[in-house]
């Protein structure tokens, strides 16, 4: 009877335990090899990032979040979450035209799905029915990631005044993309800031308190979001 | 009679044994741990300012035992651990471990009932390594899609780094601190973490909005 259970699988983990202090340090060697390869992040221009990043900070804190705060105490949630909706439907045109330089035809057609669906069912945008109702999945592509997906390289990294962590690929795209946006067609220069600024508050309404939590977890602010902003972009390239 | 008993007696030992060595499979690991944590933030009896301390207390001993700082340490320091000395490694790990807790916690105390899924882990037995992914429902992201990366340390599967968005957790404090050792000695690094932690503490550590 004894022998029986001795056979049994635990015998293997008895083994294993056996063999665990060498197996451990062998570990830690290969986990060090994962993180290993990463390509470190060209920052020539870093005083010059830094120096914008501070500006931004206080942009945030002086004048974006007091904003967003007064935003969120006179619209409910639910408000909010409408006017996000139609904003990120109006941009339908930026993602479907990177899905196709992508070649992801699928996905350039679930876009324009979205927008048929979201634009009549949706009012106008205000509710993703798509996603809620049928599944259909929002894809976030932009020009930065065509570029990527083309094997063109994040050049030095960039933070840009107002729009944040950004890199030289990236802020090509931002260009591009800028003219796939419907609000760039806005009559005059006051439309295009004043509805801009409305999109960016209210989003930035229903995030409130993210980027303190990163800046309060990061030792160095700068060099962390400057990295996050870097894997983030990787990962959304791979995808 | 006597012989029955003793056999029964070693029997039920052995699967005594057996099930307290029985390793939990990794997604069983970090949803058990999850929802002890998320118990605690829900807790009538931990609730409030005046608990605040005693709540964290209690969450961060359910962290410890899924989470391993020390390698998460050790593979955020890269390749400047091997220079530190065994005192300065010490030093390091708890003040590390200190900085991650608060914003872990921060975001874990956030939880608003959104739906959470435990996709089916992926199992690299002979490497004794694991990933479970796990998406979280929420309003203002969409699927926020965290992916715990464990390996088996004796008999049970320890979290050795999180992503969240496909950011991984030790690769962004790898980075600043690969950047900021080449800089800086380890004296004014271990100013910026200590400084970082108490900075953290006065804002409350946690609910920062």
């Amino acid at each position: 009877m004894k022998r029986h259970i001795m056979n049994g699988w635990w015998v293997a983990l008895l083994l294993a335990l056996l063999a665990l202090p060498g197996a451990r340090g062998q570990g830690v060697a290969d986990f060090e090899d994962e993180y290993a390869d990463d390509a470190e992040v060209a920052d020539p221009l870093e005083p010059l990032n830094r120096a914008v990043f501070t500006l931004n900070d206080k942009l945030y804190f002086w004048i974006a979040k007091p904003l967003a705060q007064g935003y969120e105490a006179v619209l409910p949630t639910s408000a909010r979450e409408g006017v996000r909706n139609v904003f990120a439907n109006l941009a339908m045109p930026k993602r479907f035209v990177n899905c196709l330089l992508q070649g992801k035809l699928q996905a350039s057609g679930q876009e324009l799905g979205r927008f048929g669906l979201n634009t009549t069912v949706g009012t106008l945008g205000w509710r993703d029915v798509a996603a809620d109702k049928w599944s259909i999945p929002q894809h976030d592509e932009d020009a930065g990631q065509s570029l990527g997906k083309w094997g063109v390289g994040e050049g030095i990294s960039l933070t840009l005044p107002v729009f944040g962590p950004s890199n030289a690929r990236d802020a090509v795209g931002l260009v591009g993309d800028a003219f796939l946006d419907p609000l760039h067609y806005l009559p005059t220069i006051w439309w295009r800031i004043g509805v801009n600024g409305e999109k960016r508050v209210n989003n930035l309404s229903l995030t409130l308190g993210e980027y303190e939590k990163t800046k309060a977890a990061a030792i160095d602010p700068y060099l962390s979001i400057r990295d996050i902003y870097e894997q983030y972009r990787r990962q959304q390239i791979k995808e | 009679m006597k012989a029955i008993t003793s056999t029964t007696c070693v029997l039920a030992f052995l699967l005594g044994l057996a099930a307290v060595a029985a390793p939990q499979t990794p997604d069983v690991v970090v949803s058990e741990g999850t929802d002890n944590v998320l118990k605690m933030v829900r807790d009538p009896a931990l609730q409030g300012e005046a608990k605040a301390s005693e709540r964290r207390t209690a969450m961060i001993a359910v962290v410890d035992q899924f989470f391993d700082w020390q390698l998460m340490a050790q593979l955020s320091m890269g390749k400047y651990w091997r220079s530190l000395s065994p005192e300065q490694q010490a030093e390091f790990v708890p003040v590390f471990k200190e900085l991650i807790v608060s914003s872990y916690l921060g975001h874990v105390e956030s939880y608003n009932g959104e739906k959470i899924v435990y996709e089916a882990p992926v199992i690299e037995a002979d490497k004794g390594r694991a990933e479970v992914r796990v998406l979280v429902t929420t309003a203002s992201y969409g699927d926020v899609d965290i992916l715990y990366k464990l390996f088996l340390d004796g008999e049970s599967w320890r979290v050795r780094d999180v992503s969240v968005l496909g950011v991984s957790l030790v690769r962004n404090y790898r980075s600043q601190l690969n950047q900021l050792m080449q800089r800086e000695d380890f004296a004014t690094v271990m100013e910026r973490l200590r400084k970082k932690v108490e900075e953290q503490q006065q804002a409350g550590g946690v609910n920062l909005k």
